[in-house]
Parts: structure tokens; C-alpha cells; sequence
């Protein structure tokens, strides 16, 4: 069924899968931004531990996403994983960094004789928590203003800068999509212990604390996104692959794809609903609007990065380096092999979503974690 | 084409690489191998409902526990490095590469994932035969990601199912099951997914006999031991029959590692195997000095041909004949494949120029030249071989091969004996007072992983220069960045590595002394 | 045609299977001599 398709349908389908994975990534960034609250929410060791575990439950979900985005990439869009991977050489290790040391510390923390000490751990966290999401935002944030990159014609990656890739921090848009992304993961954090934790002072300081975290995101999203509008982007001629600047690109590609457009405003009114109706009444559901409407956000932003002829990766440096999803796609062929595979993932969230509820009907509480066999 | 590429920037990269890569190898054999041993005892508690198996299950799943964490944290380092470090490679290959990381994405590591969760945090919430299930599926959930990325590595020691596009200049696919049931990816699936059943079979029996020592939980002990040897005796020998149909698909495709590994130098009619030898000192040959021979040695007559060919009088090539070329025998000689790769990689460029120039026709033909069969076979085969100028660099290193693959043989055989006399004596009620065969037992623990790295040893070492076979040498595959960067990372590595492997080890030791909890007890640690 | 490797990708789940039977077999006939105590000093247990 899937040999029917155009290779150019192929290469938009798979946009928009891994778009889609990116944006489940930032949502399941809860856990990310969760762990910067560890120290601020908890106001003792057993309040702490109730947050690491109620988080330890779900930071493999949040990895596996990440790993499984960073293989989709590597699988329909390999000229992207090879260049910017390659190319933008510290970014990628800083946040791989981050996440290695974030994959033990759940596991180790409170396990005696542990070698670096319970507060070493929590600090792993924090680190993951401040730089997955921050960095993870500017590096997305280079798919709109670009990176310093130049293809050979064996498709070679050479980079412009020495910095390799963290030159993209000196770029202000790029940074603000960073800290908004942090700020959104810190609030989704909050409305994750909101819903998930059994225990009335933690619930009420994360009501708290939304406010605080909500004003910054507000400002450095609208900012991206208002900035945003005004750009200019890379478009590419679909006949001959040469690409050139087009003035409000991205305004432009908003017009050209109204049900993308009106994705985007469902997902900022989604977002906007669960932390205003958190803020406001409390209550547990509010992870479910935010998160939600992040998902959206995120996925329709993504689109509007590649679809309607724009390079999803331009280059500053060697403008007919920029990279489209006609020019770094796979084949024909492994598309549509992935394709027949892409056919298990409703299966996939099926399972999870069946695990998470058989296991997550009841909030977290003290009583519950001694009881427990295994506790992080 | 390799301007600015300096050796010092491969070796570190290679560096790194071989870092993480034997780092992650710690881990994942024992995740292979403790989740299916984990998911049979428990097994045995639901069938029987005895809680003494429920009580065995906990300890040794929280040990499981213990050691998945860190293996999850040094493989994201390996998925991305292709991208980091090897950034050539992943275009050259991303095409077919790719695919199989996805699908382990997809496929596997969700399943591992999402079951893992309940199977640690489920006793109380789900019932009991929905847990089995989820051990069951968090085991076969990683046996799987297994899968998937030896089918990965499969394909680079012998590509297949692909052709090359010199429009894109890389290597597409044509063939899904060809890249999935490449008996080179097959063979090297259940070769080492069973290895690392055996060393988890081992590492159950080394602590179980620590607890006997110590006089401590000796029906636990006992009962891990019995499972750990039976599943230890069936793994072995699988693995040894695995590893036996391995090295004949490296004999058919990869002919110069087989030939370093058993230490084959000249080539002959019923060639006999080195049981054990000594790579001499002396150089035979003083333009390379890979090129040295045994000093002392012990062979087998006329096994090697067998082993290799099933045939006893076969011919098998040696390091010299892969070099030199053997008419006779009709083995091609290093030089003429270097013509061979030079002339497809001046095809190539001969095709960029024209469809520089606007030349389309000129273009269009030479398109369809590169593509033809004749070509492919007889030219591009060898294309990697153009970027080699010493026909002697295409000679692994032989003593590290030689060694690692006999120290792998070696063990494997002496793991055999292991597993019976555990077995044996459990069953016949003595173990506790064969106190020699306990200390055997702790300390073979180290020897299954040095057995299981010495394996990863020849895999890797043993097809240098190659990431690809005949097609990418590593110089051609490495991302173009100062070798100052690489070092850093390295070291950086090297040290969070270490860091954590101590803290593993610290905390594995300190659960192990604890013991198994009694249930309803205060368990929370 | 990949006939080959396929029967020796079964043959894996084989292997655990008949693993898994094996050992059940064997604790069930052992189980008196697995779950006999130690006679003298076994005062840690």
C-alpha cells in the first residue's frame, strides 16, 4: 500500500512521524523539568523521595522517546542526523551527557553504599533537567535560524565555527525557544506532581509555583514566536533544489497550511487552558490540557519548519547546503519499508497507555512507596 | 578525497568508539541473559505458587535492576556517536543503517520500557499473570533490541541488500529481508545474545555460591544454582555452535579476519588449526610488521579446512595470500582490488564533474554504468579498497585477534566443564562442601566477561580497516573535527564511565551482602 | 530462500523453551535435595 505513495509523500509522512515523536519528546519532558523542582517543591527527605519516585516511573518513556526520535531521524532523514549530529558536535554531547548521567541516578540514589552520595544523584538530575530541555530547545531552534554548516559533494559535513554548534546559544531566537522549552517542561513538571503525587503540601506549593514558571515561559514563547513571523526563511525551487530567501517565510507558510495553523492554536489554547484552570481551581487534569496542547504546538511548529518548501535546516554559512526533506530523505525503498514498520505504532501507544493506566490508577503516596519492593 | 584527515583523529575517534562500545558491553550481556533467567524463576513461582521462587525472583530482578540502568545510560552514547563521530559512515549508510535503529526504537525499546515499570513496581498493582508477562516481555523486549542493532553491525561486516546511487553517493537498500536474514547478521544475533545468557548463568551461580560460603540462604542458593546451570549448560553449548556457524560465514566473507584470528599466514590445502601458539617477535617480513609468525605452536592438522569450508582438504587463504593474491587459488591480490576501488571512485567523480558541468547525457550514462551489475560486482565491490594506498594496512592486528578469539575458545570450552559440575554437584547434595569449586565459582564470574569482551575483540579488531567490508575504511567514515575535540570527549567518557562503573559495582556488592528480603518485611532500602 | 535463517532464528525461542522445561523438570524431581538443610552451623539462616 505504501509503494502507491509518492517518494515526496513518503518524505512528508515521515516528517510527520518524527515531528510527532519530537513533540511527545517535549511533552514527556515533564520528567526533565521535574527534576529542577526537586529541591524547591520537596521540603524534606521524604517529600523528595515521593517526587524522584513519582518521576522515576516515567523517565524511561521520556529516554526511550529521545532514542527512538534521534533512530526514526537517523532512518528517513539521514543527511540530517549525519550533518548536525556530525557537525553541531558539543550540543549533541552536552544533552547526551546529560541524559547518561540521568539514566543511573534514579536507580542509585537512595542505594546504600552508592559511592557519590544521595546529593550527587539529585544533582545529575538537576543538570539533566536544567540542560535537556534548554539545549534540546536551542538546537531545535537552529531548524529556523539556522546553523554554520557546509555539504561536499559526497555530502561530507565541514562546520563553520569551531564552537561546533554552541555558537547557536549567541543567537538569541534560538535561546528563547531553549528557555521556553525549560520554563514548559518545568510547568508540565508541576502539573505532572499535581496530578500524580498523594499529598496536599506538594500539590499546593506546585499550584504555587505555576505562576512563577508561566511568566517567563509566556515571555520567551511569544517572543519566538512573534519574532518568528517577521523572518525570513530558506525556501527551495521543488523543480531544480535551489534555495533562496524568501522575506516572511514563516508567515507565509502559516497562511499556506491553515489546518497546521489552526493545530498550532489549538495546542496554545490547550496549553494556555490546562496551566490557567491548574492555577486557578487546582484539580488534577491540567497535565492533560498542557500536555496535550504541547504536543500540538510543538508538532504543528515542526511542520512549519519543513512543509510547503521550506529548508528545515538552513545554512548560514553555505546557503545552498540547507538541508529539505527532498534532499535529506532515504530512499524510496526504506521509506517504505519504514512505513509498513511505522504500522505498529498505534499498537505501541496502545500498550503504553494501558501500562500507564493499570499502573498509575492511584496517585503516589508515602504509605504506598513502603510498601514497595522497589523504590528509587 | 581524505584531505585534512589526520591520523591521530581516527585513532581517537576509533578510541572512543571501542570506549563505550566494550563499556556498554559490560552491561548489556548480563540485561540479555538475567532478564530471561528472572523471568523463569518467576515463572516457576506462578506455576507453583511456591513463594521461596517469588522470594528468588525479587532478589535477582533487583540486581537486574541495578545493572539495566547503566546499561541504558552508555547506549544512547553508542545510537548518536554514528551521528557525532562517524558522521561520514551515517550518510554513506543511513539508508540501510537507519532502518534497523528505528525499528528497535519502535519495536524494542518501548517494550522494554514500558514492561520494565510494572515488572519492578507492579507486585501490588496488577495481577500475577500480567506481571509474568510483563518479565517475560521486558525480557524478549531487549533480547530484540539485540536483535536490531546485530543485524546493524551484521550488515556492516557483510553488506548486502543495497546498491549504490552515485547521485547521492551512498549505499540504498533493495532488499528489507536480505539485510534482516543475512546469515552474518543471524549467525551473530544468536551468538551473542547466547553468550550473554551464559555469562548471566554464570554470574547466578557465582553469587549463589558466595551466599553457600558464607553459610547463608542455602535452599535460595541451591535453587539459583540449578537454573543458572541448566540454562547455563543449554546456552553454552549453543553459543559454541553459533560461534562454529559464525566463523564460516567470516571465512566465506570476511577471509582476512578469519585468517588473523586463527593465525593463518600462508594459506593451504587442508590447513590445520592453531590450537595455541605464540606470535613470534620476529619480523618475517620487514616491510610489515603484522606479518610475523608463530614461534611456538600447537596445530591440528586439516580442521581449519573443515571448519571453514566443511571440507577437509579445502583451501584456506592466509594473511599472505589476501595480500599478495593467489592465482592458483584464484584469490585476488590487495593490489589489483585497489585498482579496482581507484577505478569506481574515479567513475564516481567522473559523474559529479559532468552533472557539474550540465553534461546530462554524459552524466545519465555513467549513472547507469555505476548502476549496472557488471560494475557493482566487479568494481564497486571494492571500492573502499581506493582510498587504501599500503596494501599492508589492510591487515588487522593479528596477535590481538589470535589471542582474544583462543582466550574466547578457551573459556567457552572451560564454561562447559562449569556448568556440570554445578549442576552435578547441587543435584547430588554436596555442593556446600566442595568449598574449592565455590571459589571456583566467584571467580569465573570475571572470566565470562573477559571471555564475552574478547569476543567483541574479534569481531572488531579483526575487520580493521573496515567499517564496512571493502567498502569504508574508518579514515573515510570519521566527521571532519579537531582530534582535540575527540579527546576531550574521551576522556570525559573514560571518566563518567569509570565513575558509574564504581558505583555499579559498589552498590551490586552491597545488595548481593544484604540478600534476599523476606517478604512483608520493611523492604524500602 | 532465507529458509536457513529462519529456522535457526526459531531456533532461539527453542532454546529458551526447552531451558525453561528442563529446569522445571529438574526442580520438581531434586526437590528434597535442594531444600534440605544444612546440619551443623546454620545459625545466620
Amino acid at each position: 500500500m505504501f509503494e502507491a505513495l509518492s517518494l515526496l509523500s513518503l518524505q512528508q509522512y515521515w516528517w510527520l512521524i518524527v515531528s510527532l515523536l519530537g513533540a511527545l519528546f517535549v511533552f514527556l519532558m515533564f520528567v526533565q523539568g521535574g527534576e529542577t523542582l526537586l529541591f524547591t517543591i520537596a521540603k524534606n527527605e521524604q517529600e523528595k523521595s515521593l517526587l524522584v519516585n513519582t518521576l522515576g516511573r516515567k523517565w524511561e518513556f521520556t529516554f526511550t522517546t529521545l532514542v527512538t526520535f534521534g533512530g526514526a531521524f537517523f532512518a528517513s532523514f539521514p543527511l540530517f542526523y549525519s550533518t548536525s549530529f556530525g557537525g553541531a558536535y558539543w550540543v549533541w554531547l552536552a544533552i547526551l551527557i546529560s541524559f547518561v548521567i540521568q539514566a543511573v541516578s534514579y536507580e542509585f540514589r537512595k542505594k546504600p553504599n552508592n559511592f557519590l552520595g544521595a546529593k550527587t544523584y539529585e544533582i545529575f538530575l538537576f543538570i539533566n533537567g536544567l540542560l535537556g530541555p534548554l539545549l534540546v530547545g536551542t538546537a531545535v531552534g537552529t531548524f529556523f535560524n539556522g546553523a554554520m554548516f557546509k555539504l561536499d559533494d559526497l555530502n561530507h559535513v565541514t562546520w563553520g565555527t569551531s564552537f561546533r554548534g554552541l555558537e547557536a546559544v549567541l543567537t538569541f531566537h534560538n535561546l528563547a525557544l531553549g528557555l521556553a522549552v525549560l520554563f514548559l517542561a518545568r510547568i508540565l513538571g508541576l502539573l505532572y506532581f499535581m496530578n500524580s503525587v498523594d499529598n496536599k503540601a506538594i500539590v499546593e506549593r506546585s499550584q504555587k509555583a505555576l505562576l512563577l514558571n508561566t511568566v517567563p515561559f509566556l515571555v520567551f514563547f511569544l517572543y519566538f514566536v512573534i519574532a518568528l513571523l517577521f523572518k525570513d526563511g530558506y525556501a527551495y525551487n521543488s523543480e531544480t533544489g535551489v534555495v533562496s530567501v524568501e522575506s516572511y517565510k514563516y508567515l507565509h507558510n502559516l497562511l499556506a497550511l491553515p489546518i497546521n495553523t489552526l493545530l498550532l492554536l489549538i495546542g496554545v489554547l490547550g496549553v494556555l487552558w490546562g496551566i490557567g484552570t491548574s492555577i486557578l481551581k487546582g484539580g488534577n487534569k491540567g497535565i492533560w490540557f498542557a500536555g496535550g496542547g504541547t504536543v500540538l504546538t510543538v508538532w504543528a511548529l515542526l511542520i512549519l519548519a519543513a512543509f510547503n518548501n521550506t529548508c528545515f535546516y538552513p545554512s548560514i554559512f553555505d546557503m545552498q547546503s540547507s538541508l529539505n526533506i527532498v534532499k535529506a530523505s532515504s530512499s524510496k525503498f526504506t521509506l517504505v519499508a519504514m512505513s509498513y514498520v511505522s504500522l505498529f505504532v498505534p499498537f505501541v501507544l496502545a500498550y503504553i497507555w494501558y501500562a500507564w493506566k493499570s499502573m498509575n490508577s492511584k496517585p503516589i503516596s508515602t504509605e504506598e512507596l513502603e510498601q514497595e519492593h522497589h523504590t528509587y | 578525497m581524505l584531505e585534512g584527515i589526520d591520523v591521530s583523529l581516527v585513532d581517537w575517534s576509533r578510541a572512543q568508539f571501542a570506549l563505550t562500545a566494550m563499556y556498554h558491553w559490560v552491561f548489556v550481556p548480563l540485561t540479555l541473559g538475567l532478564g530471561i533467567l528472572v523471568a523463569i524463576m518467576e515463572t516457576l513461582y506462578v506455576k507453583t505458587g511456591n513463594p521461596e521462587w517469588k522470594r528468588i525472583t525479587k532478589f535477582w530482578m533487583t540486581l537486574f535492576g541495578i545493572n539495566f540502568a547503566i546499561g541504558v545510560a552508555t547506549g544512547i552514547i553508542l545510537e548518536f556517536e554514528f551521528g557525532t563521530n562517524w558522521s561520514n559512515y551515517s550518510w554513506f549508510v543511513g539508508d540501510i543503517f537507519g532502518a534497523p535503529l528505528a525499528i528497535e526504537g519502535i519495536l524494542a525499546f518501548f517494550m522494554e520500557s514500558t514492561f520494565i515499570a510494572i515488572m519492578f513496581f507492579g507486585w501490588n498493582k496488577v495481577s500475577k499473570k500480567f506481571h509474568l508477562i510483563s518479565t517475560w516481555l521486558t525480557a524478549i523486549g531487549a533480547n530484540l533490541s539485540a536483535l536490531w542493532i546485530l543485524v546493524a553491525n551484521g550488515w556492516m561486516q557483510k553488506p548486502t541488500g543495497m546498491v549504490f546511487n552515485p547521485e547521492t553517493a551512498r549505499m540504498e537498500m533493495v532488499s528489507f529481508w536480505d539485510v534482516l536474514f543475512s546469515p552474518m547478521a543471524v549467525h551473530k544475533f544468536l551468538h551473542t545474545t547466547s553468550s550473554g545468557f551464559v555469562l548471566a548463568s554464570i554470574f547466578v551461580i557465582g553469587v549463589s555460591a558466595w551466599f553457600i560460603l558464607k553459610g547463608r540462604e542455602i535452599t535460595f542458593a541451591r535453587k539459583s544454582i540449578v537454573v543458572g546451570a541448566i540454562f547455563g549448560l543449554l546456552s553454552i553449548f549453543y553459543t559454541i555452535l553459533t560461534g562454529d556457524s559464525s566463523a564460516r560465514t567470516i571465512a566465506h566473507d570476511q577471509p582476512m579476519k578469519f585468517a588473523s584470528f586463527e593465525g593463518l599466514y600462508n594459506g593451504s590445502e587442508g590447513a590445520g588449526l592453531v590450537a595455541l601458539g605464540f606470535i613470534s617477535q620476529n619480523k618475517a617480513d620487514p616491510s610489515n610488521e603484522n606479518l610475523k609468525d608463530f614461534s611456538v605452536k600447537i596445530e591440528i592438522p586439516n580442521i581449519l579446512s573443515y571448519m571453514a569450508f566443511l571440507n577437509w582438504d579445502a583451501f584456506v587463504p592466509g594473511v599472505n595470500d589476501l595480500i599478495r593474491g593467489n592465482e592458483k587459488y584464484g584469490v585476488m591480490s590487495a593490489e589489483d582490488k585497489i585498482k579496482r576501488g581507484k577505478i569506481a571512485i574515479e567513475k564516481l567523480t567522473a559523474f559529479k564533474e559532468a552533472k557539474k558541468g550540465g553534461n546530462k547525457a554524459a552524466a545519465d550514462s555513467l549513472k547507469t554504468e555505476i548502476m549496472s551489475k557488471d560494475f557493482q560486482n566487479g568494481y564497486f565491490k571494492y571500492f573502499g579498497y581506493g582510498y587504501i594506498s599500503d596494501p599492508h594496512t589492510l591487515v588487522p592486528s593479528v596477535p590481538l585477534s589470535f589471542y582474544s578469539f583462543h582466550i574466547m575458545v578457551v573459556l567457552g570450552f572451560y564454561f562447559i566443564l562449569f556448568f556440570f559440575f554445578a549442576l552435578f554437584y547441587t543435584l547430588k547434595g554436596k555442593v556446600h562442601k566442595k568449598r574449592k569449586f565455590l571459589w571456583i565459582a566467584i571467580w569465573t564470574i570475571p572470566l565470562a566477561y573477559i571471555a564475552s569482551q574478547a569476543g567483541w575483540i574479534v569481531a572488531e579488531v579483526g575487520r580493521q580497516p573496515w567499517v564496512i567490508q571493502d567498502l569504508m575504511p574508518t579514515m573515510a567514515a570519521v566527521t571532519k573535527i579537531s582530534s582535540g575535540a575527540v579527546q576531550v570527549t574521551f576522556w570525559l567518557f573514560a571518566i563518567i564511565f569509570t565513575t558509574l562503573l564504581i558505583a555499579e559495582l559498589k552498590i551490586m556488592l552491597r545488595q548481593i551482602k544484604i540478600g534476599p528480603k523476606t517478604e512483608g518485611g520493611a523492604s524500602h532500602v | 530462500m532465507y529458509w536457513s535463517s529462519i529456522l535457526w532464528f526459531i531456533s532461539w525461542p527453542a532454546l529458551v523453551v526447552l531451558g525453561y522445561q528442563l529446569i522445571k523438570l529438574v526442580v520438581s524431581k531434586y526437590q528434597d535435595t535442594l531444600e534440605k538443610p544444612l546440619k551443623k552451623s546454620n545459625s545466620k539462616e
